[in-house]
């Protein structure tokens, strides 16, 4: 049998992968939870109105919080939910290499966090409507975001890969994210200066996924928080594969 | 190799890639980033990069930084995070004249006693913690030494000056050169001599910091200085508006506080708002020349409603002395961007600044000149002529001349920049001198120094400010403490310092990310608090009618003799209907109201209300509603299968 080439293969398992979150009600709760809530936080705990600054500061200081716990729910069913039914024998029988299922099904999660992003945009407008924001470092933190969700979405692939069940997969990719995230938060840092001292404790802060998204928030792109993210996602997506190949393998 | 010893040296492989990869992206591509902040916030700008590129030797930085004892404080560390990267930044543009070293300081240690010496200042970021020392110091080949003693979170804006200015100073150690010109008792020589201090603050503090000559009121020449203050300056000679013309177009950078009606220094000139016959003390103006700038002072001075400051007044009606907004006293606070926010001689001036009956500026536009609002009044003003004013009118008779809704926001200071053409297009004015005696030859006119300027040899940096009163230090100064209440000297010898700075560092800017409102709201909040002021003061007019009315019936009711005590008893039957006809309406009023004050923000929630159920309520519920939608359609399609 004539086997896929990658990228073909990827196209068609991030379409099967897209179909099935568009057919089924799971995805739409949980992008109407996450909606919701990241409006909840703008406006009653960062006090958006209140303030009556016209920039989204208040809307973006909640995406890393939120995505740790709205983001592994998407992801915890890509491979455990196959798993689960069995349909991951079929899966591993495709002529496709690991790489391109991987990437596609990552992809298929990808699309729904950004279509989940892009639904927030009213608020977007409503801040141009209320006042001139800056425009582009709104731009840029939204890019960010993206970049950020996508950090997320590969920790929860990697971890759904490395378990059958969905909700072992769940609270495992929320418990890294949280980790990676909360590295960068004083009272995490003050507990490693504590033990390896102030310098090593600021070397494992620029590992944290805030410290990365921080500059992006006002409106700076820097090219070693790209480099973090992408590398992050590599690293994350390299696990999966391994995971799924120990599979195929086995 | 096993699958499985395969998969685990993989992943090893793959981890120790991924830290290693991003250890070296930290350090080697801090510099690539893409600021993509309106007015590109986060980058060095084209004036510090100007510095850099000028330095003639090598300056050595070091940042003094406890970093241990810093880690109780996210906030510092973070902010040491910036300041660390923004010197590497320096080193990195400077074409290696700028190197740069960080001193990690322990207690106890050969570096802290090392720190105390330079003069960084400790930090405790509460009492029994370990000292934070976080300071910059800067030396040059000769070993001249700057610092900074203490980096504050709370001046992030005025990072990259300070650092700027600092390697500046070592390149050019001398103080900023002025040349005065007053018909005021402002001496800042008294600064360096003790025995004749003088009392006004801002004098003092002008020969502390600066190289003050002070020009004799005949001068017919303006030295080589950095800078020219011209601070009411009195009559000036077409001679001496010409020296001042042909400073401005070769050196560019003038401070001038001119005022139509000065009255604080008035003992010392003479005046006496109570006594008619004293003499008026005159306004200043520098025509021709402000008119050459583009700018126009009007003779009168500017009320502002809403920033008066308050001031013990008696009360027309009780006699009583009380606490009054004087609306020819103001001032321009810090907020609200009433003092330019962006500019470096008005950014950080975080008390306002008070004005006394200041004039107001306007300006046209003019190719090649750019005017920038540095000080800015309410929208509530009014303009009085300036003999008036001085008469000192009280805050009720002023405020019973405001006609509400009638007033504009009047600029107080401004800075002008840009090339100028001369005031004097037919060159330097004929001397005016006295008639020769007989026999007597005229002196021969001085030679020429130098062809006279047509146009700005430099382009100019010129800071106008419609009042010199508020140098007085009444107007800022605790006379009980000697503490400054407001920044107005500040203001001055800022504006002058950074105008002595050099283009380069004149040039630089806030780096605030300015505060960006909602202005839609704000709009409608100023336009119901009018709306609703307007409101209360007829119903606070009809309150006091009603109750005065209600006051004299009851008065006539309680008569005396036989009646006394019986409210009703000696009134008509009509009157009693009146009485009762009065109370029911001083109810009603006092309702309003309070109703009124409710109204304020009424339209304010209902604009709320409206954002927030379309952010938060409609996305979800049409996400949830096509999900739902989606499930009952997939619900039947398998029953009707069934």
């Amino acid at each position: 049998m004539k086997k896929r080439p990658g990228l073909a293969s990827t196209l068609a398992i991030y379409r099967r992968e897209l179909l099935s979150y568009v057919t089924t009600p799971t995805a739409y709760v949980f992008v109407a939870v996450f909606l919701f809530s990241i409006g909840l936080f703008t406006f009653q705990v960062g006090g958006l109105f209140e303030t009556r600054r016209a920039d989204l500061s208040a809307f973006f200081a909640f995406h890393p919080w939120i995505f740790m716990v709205f983001l592994p729910a998407v992801s915890m069913r890509l491979w455990a939910e196959e798993s689960r039914s069995g349909a991951i024998e079929l899966l591993m029988t495709l002529p496709a290499p690991t790489w391109s299922l991987v990437v596609g099904k990552f992809l298929a999660a990808w699309t729904v966090a950004a279509a989940a992003l892009l639904m927030t945009l009213p608020l977007w407008i409503t801040i141009n409507i209320l006042g001139s924001p800056d425009n582009a470092a709104i731009f840029t933190a939204y890019l960010a975001s993206l970049m950020m969700a996508g950090a997320y979405l590969a920790i929860g692939s990697m971890m759904s890969a490395l378990t059958p069940a969905q909700i072992v997969a769940f609270v495992l990719s929320v418990l890294v994210s949280f980790l990676l995230t909360a590295l960068g938060l004083p009272l995490v840092l003050d507990f490693f200066s504590g033990i390896v001292g102030g310098g090593v404790a600021e070397v494992l802060a620029r590992f944290s996924i805030m410290h990365h998204f921080d500059a992006a928030q006002r409106g700076v792109v820097e090219f070693r928080s790209v480099f973090y993210f992408v590398s992050l996602i590599a690293l994350c997506l390299g696990y999966t594969m391994l995971a799924v190949d120990a599979r195929r393998g086995g | 190799m096993s699958a499985r010893r395969y998969a685990i040296f993989a992943a090893l492989a793959l981890f120790i890639a991924f830290v290693s990869a991003n250890v070296i992206a930290n350090s080697w591509f801090r510099a690539w980033r893409l600021d993509l902040t309106e007015g590109q916030l986060y980058s060095l700008s084209e004036g510090t990069r100007r510095t850099l590129d000028d330095l003639s030797e090598p300056v050595e930085l070091k940042l003094y930084y406890s970093r241990d004892a810093a880690a109780v404080s996210p906030q510092l560390q973070a902010y040491a995070a910036r300041v660390r990267e923004m010197l590497q930044t320096f080193q990195a543009r400077s074409h290696g004249r700028v190197r740069f070293v960080e001193v990690n300081v322990e207690p106890f240690t050969e570096q802290e006693d090392q720190a105390v010496e330079l003069g960084i200042e400790p930090y405790r970021p509460f009492q029994g913690a370990d000292p934070i020392y976080f300071g910059l110091t800067g030396a040059n080949a000769i070993d001249d030494q700057r610092i900074i003693p203490l980096f504050d979170p709370q001046r992030e804006a005025f990072l990259e000056y300070e650092i700027t200015r600092l390697i500046y100073e070592l390149e050019n150690p001398n103080p900023v050169r002025v040349a005065l010109i007053t018909s005021l008792p402002i001496d800042p020589a008294s600064a360096v001599n003790p025995m004749a201090r003088s009392q006004n603050l801002f004098a003092t503090e002008m020969g502390r910091l600066l190289d003050v000559t002070t020009l004799a009121p005949d001068f017919s020449e303006i030295p080589d200085v950095d800078v020219l203050a011209i601070i009411h300056p009195g009559q000036l000679s077409p001679q001496q508006l010409y020296a001042i013309d042909q400073f401005v177009l070769l050196k560019g950078r003038a401070f001038v506080a001119l005022d139509p009606a000065q009255f604080m220094f008035g003992s010392e000139t003479g005046f006496d708002p109570f006594n008619p016959v004293a003499p008026v003390p005159p306004a200043s103006n520098l025509d021709p020349l402000l008119a050459q700038w583009g700018v126009a002072m009007a003779p009168s001075v500017v009320a502002d409603f809403e920033r008066g400051l308050e001031m013990p007044t008696p009360d027309p009606t009780t006699g009583q002395v009380v606490g009054v907004r004087q609306p020819l006293f103001f001032t321009v606070p810090a907020e609200d961007d009433a003092l330019n926010r962006e500019d470096l001689m008005t950014a950080w001036l975080s008390r306002g600044v008070n004005f006394g009956l200041a004039g107001g500026l306007t300006y046209s536009e003019r190719p090649g000149i750019q005017v920038e609002p540095l000080a800015r009044t309410s929208g509530a003003t009014m303009r009085m002529p300036a003999a008036e004013a001085l008469m000192r009118p009280s805050p009720f008779d002023v405020m019973r001349m405001w006609n509400q809704g009638s007033g504009r926001i009047e600029n107080i200071a401004l800075r002008v920049t840009g090339d100028f053409e001369t005031a004097f297009p037919n060159g330097a004015p004929a001397a005016t001198t006295a008639p020769l005696a007989e026999g007597e030859t005229a002196p021969p006119p001085p030679p020429p120094t130098s062809a006279p300027l047509t146009r700005s040899a430099t382009p100019a940096e010129i800071v106008i400010v419609a009042d010199v009163d508020f140098l007085a230090n009444d107007f800022y100064v605790d006379p009980n403490n000697q503490l400054t209440a407001a920044d107005n000297a500040s203001f001055v010898l800022n504006a002058i310092d950074v105008l002595g700075g050099s283009d380069a560092l004149v040039s630089l800017r806030s780096r605030a990310a300015s505060v960006r409102r909602m202005d839609m709201v704000d709009d409608m909040e100023a336009d119901a608090l009018r709306r609703i002021q307007r409101r209360q003061e007829e119903l606070q007019g009809e309150l006091q009618e009603t109750e005065a009315r209600l006051a004299e019936l009851q008065e006539r009711g309680r008569g005396s003799g036989f009646f006394a005590g019986n409210l009703g008893a000696e009134l008509t039957p009509e009157e009693n209907i009146e009485i009762e006809r009065f109370r029911a309406r001083a109810l009603e009023v006092r309702g309003e109201l309070r109703s009124v004050e409710r109204d304020l923000r009424s339209d304010i929630d209902r604009v709320q209300a409206l954002v927030v159920f379309i952010n938060v309520w409609l996305a979800p519920l049409l996400v949830a509603g096509a999900g739902l939608f989606l499930f009952w359609r997939r619900q039947r399609r398998g029953s009707a299968r069934r």
